[in-house]
């Protein structure tokens, strides 16, 4: 079947599942090419459902960078929900990119956004509804180059098999390189000599098990393989072999080929180029349902176990009439009546407060602003009271642990007067619930930590009663510290179970109080995420082997299916407590140490130690810390 | 020229607009196509007036909510905007934006003096095959009789401009007419709702006859699901005409106001159909003045 699935056949099933505006497109400025003025069609793919997927601002981004380009074009596919999967196999019928209809496996590039570790399985199953072989291996040239970029990429070992190659770092300039790249080379190479009509016909064939010209062979994909593993940020997983030792430790990447460098320099955009203006506007309700503009990337507190703090250096900021432009462009053009103003802190921000008196006079009641992840000071406070004015829901702080001690480890440089300081002035104005973020199982936890996060919340309650009694609410948001790749935790094992569920049990017992929600996470899917995050190579064939077992949406808790990746773990021969519990050692080689984030990792093992002993870092802003990024590109940061 | 159209500029001024509903957006829900007005409002510069109280809403209400799936050839919706909007000097031809959106340039409904006082929908469509072929985007409706009458004289003509020039593929903005702001609320006044159903597969051999035998029953006792609960209900007042053409394309008159709602899928079941055996088109909504 070539060519654009009809809406005819689309009305066959669409009824039967639930939600099928997820799968019909069309929004307003979504961006629908013809199919034949271009030279270039990419397909990007996000392992999540619709309303996820279109509140994810990288998506958005990339949709626009490669649209920008005249002579490409760029869709969006999304996960069929369960229900969906299960009526496009029952028709036979491939899944398909959403403004043209059209069957993934016709695109000259289908990049996934892999930003989450649980949504690996999903991925799977994307490609398997498109009707392309799971591993790179297995494709061949007639198929779509199989890429993929985001944050889980900056350890891409455990699903490197999947994907001919990944893009590392920010995607809004490497991606339409790449893209133009691929399209040289299809020109080249004769595979576009063809008129484009016979070429689809062709590869219609071919998906219908027709004629074969170039059936089984890789060979035109691996001559521009090499091409395009000269491109900075570009990492060809085939072009490496790891290597192990005798007790199963890894030992080494080798690169095998001679245009595979040996360490890959992810890709930073600086400065941050104008936002995009002309966001799609779902149907169906996202997630985050408004308009976004991020101010800032990356950050410069140094919290010890975040990922997104050390992988996104330097500090971008975008000047405060850039942003405004933006933001009258987007809700001129979208008809949002809430703007978001996106960045890991953003009250770090440096003109945050002349930011927000803009955006508030421009927008005089009109426009509701939001701040997300608000810093635990009375600054962030009054930054949350200038934005408040139409809409007061909750706020929300992570002071994400119960001890000064433990926060200095985690260099989380926030005292418990900070937070007490902010309850009392939230409550006393408008809020009677605030939502407080914590984590156990951090790196040199015990008990008594633990006991703490107990002791803040009843005490923030306290403070709560005493302006609206027993409505105050304190909602309690406890998360398992996973080690990541890139951080200083990088070596920390996973906290085992016995404790994490013992200190479970500590919170439980201490904050059974009415008025105070406490939540957590499935320690399962926590495990798994450990697992998947500091795996190598030897992990493909479980992610593999657990989605035909059934694993898919492994994020949700309705789908999660633990019994697979057990069964797929023992049939594999692999540990997973190897990688997901193991304390690694300091001088260990790790498998994501070929990609260089421009922070040094004698940087990231001095902020382990320091954590040991409990010393604070203080914010790049105040004082450098010199993790190596402002040397790698030449920076003061936050210029 | 209705009453409202001579309130001062500067008072609040209610609207009602007619739409159709096609391909394109058929799948979305009642709670986003409200979403899609207002920030189709927003986007064409319409002030839209709010609710008072703790939690303000848009005050935009639709006569009745169209189900996912269902097409649509002429619904009605009012909204009210905070002010009149000034219909710009040097501006009473088609804005060269609007001349580009092709066969909508000519839709510039105004006023509807020359309507009836019921208002039925029926008359402009019931003669155009509002089949599964029918596109919705452009009814084949004689509205070009309102062509050039009034829409100089109100600033409905410039809504309707800024409504086109802002609405996604799928939605065809009709007309706008200024309606007075004392009267009683759509929902209130609503009375039928009309369908054409087309069935695929040619529907059944019996079609005729299964048709008859249900207008001729006196009850039509079926099970539904509402919230969880399976209730009995009878089906048989509901349903106020039902007749097959040509197609075969199964046209029903059901009942619909603020006490009951018939629904055409469960006549498709009381006709022994499954409903995905059919494409639905709601044709007309039928309201009275008062």
């Amino acid at each position: 079947m070539a060519g654009p699935i009809s809406s005819k056949a689309l009305d066959r099933i669409l009824p039967r599942v639930e939600k099928p505006a997820r799968y019909t497109g069309g929004e307003w400025n979504s961006i629908a090419k013809p199919w034949e003025d271009v030279r270039l069609r990419l397909a990007l793919a996000f392992p999540e459902i619709y309303e996820i997927g279109m509140s994810n601002l990288g998506l958005a981004i990339l949709y626009d960078a490669v649209n920008q380009c005249p002579d490409m074009l760029c869709e969006r596919v999304f996960a069929p929900w369960p229900d969906m999967a299960a009526v496009l196999r029952a028709a036979g019928m491939p899944l398909y990119a959403l403004e043209s209809r059209r069957p993934l496996a016709e695109f000259d590039i289908l990049g996934f956004s892999l930003g989450y570790e649980l949504n690996l399985t999903t991925a799977l199953a994307m490609l398997d509804l498109a009707g392309l072989p799971l591993r790179a291996e297995g494709r061949d040239d007639t198929m779509p180059l199989v890429i993929a970029g985001g944050t889980a990429c900056f350890n891409p070992e455990p699903f490197a098999d999947f994907f001919d190659l990944l893009v590392i770092g920010d995607g809004e300039e490497s991606l339409p390189e790449l893209c133009a790249l691929y399209a040289d080379f299809l020109q080249e190479s004769g595979a576009r000599s063809q008129e484009p009509e016979a070429r689809r016909e062709f590869r219609g064939e071919i998906l219908a098990g027709g004629g074969r010209p170039w059936a089984g062979g890789r060979e035109l994909r691996r001559r521009f393989l090499r091409r395009a593993a000269k491109l900075p940020g570009v990492y060809v997983p085939e072009f490496y072999r790891a290597r192990y030792g005798a007790d199963g430790r890894f030992l080494a990447l080798e690169p095998i080929e001679p245009e595979a460098p040996e360490r890959v320099q992810t890709r930073v955009v600086r400065p941050l180029p104008p936002p995009p203006t002309r966001p799609i506007v779902p149907y169906l309700e996202p997630v985050h349902d408004r308009a976004v503009v991020e101010i800032r990337r990356g950050c410069g507190q140094g919290c010890r176990f975040c990922q997104a703090g050390m992988i996104y250096r330097p500090v971008r900021e975008r000047p405060v009439d850039e942003i405004v432009r933006a933001a009258e462009a987007i809700i001129a053009k979208t008809g949002y009546d809430e703007l978001g103003l996106l960045s890991l802190s953003s009250c770090d921000y440096r003109q945050i407060e002349a930011l927000l008196a803009r955006l508030l006079e421009r927008f005089a009641g009109k426009v509701a602003i939001s701040l997300p992840s608000l810093r635990v000071d009375s600054f962030s406070l009054k930054l949350a009271e200038m934005v408040q004015e139409r809409r007061r829901s909750g706020l929300t702080f992570a002071p994400e642990a119960g001890t000064q001690r433990l926060r200095n480890a985690i260099n989380k440089r926030v005292t418990e007067e900070n937070l007490f300081e902010v309850a009392e002035a939230a409550f006393s104005r408008h809020w009677q619930r605030l939502k407080l973020y914590f984590m156990i199982g951090l790196p040199t936890e015990t008990d008594e930590d633990v006991d703490g996060i107990t002791a803040l919340g009843r005490r923030v309650l306290n403070i709560g009663r005493q302006h609206h009694g027993k409505r105050t609410r304190v909602g309690i948001s406890v998360s398992t510290f996973v080690p990541k790749p890139h951080t200083p935790f990088q070596w920390s094992p996973l906290a085992d179970d016995e404790t994490l569920r013992w200190r479970q049990g500590i919170l439980r017992e201490g904050l059974r109080k009415p008025g105070i929600e406490l939540s957590w996470h499935d320690p399962r899917m926590t495990y798994l995420e450990a697992m998947l995050a500091r795996g190598d190579r030897r992990l493909a064939p479980v992610i593999e082997r657990a989605y035909r077992l059934g694993a898919v949406f492994d994020a949700w808790d309705e789908h999660f299916r633990w019994p697979a990746w057990q069964r797929a773990l023992e049939e594999c021969g692999v540990n997973g407590d190897d990688f997901a519990r193991r304390e690694r050692a300091l001088d260990e080689v790790l498998p994501w140490d070929f990609v260089d984030t421009g922070v040094r990792r004698a940087h990231l093992e001095r902020e382990y130690r320091r954590a040991l002993a409990r010393q604070i870092t203080p914010d790049c802003f105040q004082s450098c810390s010199f993790c190596g990024v402002s040397e790698v590109h030449d920076v003061a940061c936050g210029e | 020229m209705s009453p409202a159209a001579s309130e001062a500029v500067g008072e609040h001024q209610v609207y009602e607009v007619h739409f159709a509903r096609g391909r394109e957006i058929r799948y979305i829900s009642h709670l986003d196509m409200m979403r899609l007005w207002e920030r189709m409002l927003r986007r064409a510069g319409l002030p839209v007036a709010y609710s008072g109280g703790f939690n303000p809403r848009p005050k935009l209400a639709f006569a009745a909510p169209l189900p996912v799936g269902v097409l649509a050839t002429d619904e009605v919706a009012e909204f009210t905007l905070e002010a009149a909007v000034p219909r710009p000097s040097g501006r009473d031809a088609p804005s060269t934006e609007v001349g580009a959106l092709g066969p909508f340039g000519w839709l510039r409904a105004g006023s509807s003096a020359a309507r009836p006082p019921v208002w039925t929908g029926v008359g402009a469509h019931s003669s155009a095959p509002a089949s599964a072929q029918a596109d919705a985007r452009r009814p084949q409706t004689p509205i070009g009789a309102d062509l050039g009458r009034g829409s100089s004289s109100t600033d409905a003509g410039e809504v309707l401009e800024r409504l086109l020039l802002q609405a996604p593929r799928g939605l065809s903005v009709i007309s706008v007419e200024i309606v007075p702001s004392d009267r009683p609320a759509l929902q209130a006044r609503l009375r039928e709702a009309h369908y054409a159903v087309r069935l695929w597969d040619g529907g059944a051999a019996d079609l005729n006859e299964r048709v008859q035998a249900l207008l001729a029953s006196e009850h039509l006792p079926i099970t539904v699901e509402r919230e969880g609960k399976v209730i009995e209900r009878d089906l048989r007042p509901l349903i106020l005409d039902a007749s097959v053409e040509e197609g075969p394309l199964l046209r029903l008159r059901l009942r619909q106001d603020p006490q009951a709602t018939g629904r055409p899928v469960e006549v498709l079941q009381a006709l022994g159909l499954g409903p995905l055996a059919a494409e639905i088109t709601r044709t007309a909504l039928v309201l009275v003045l008062a």
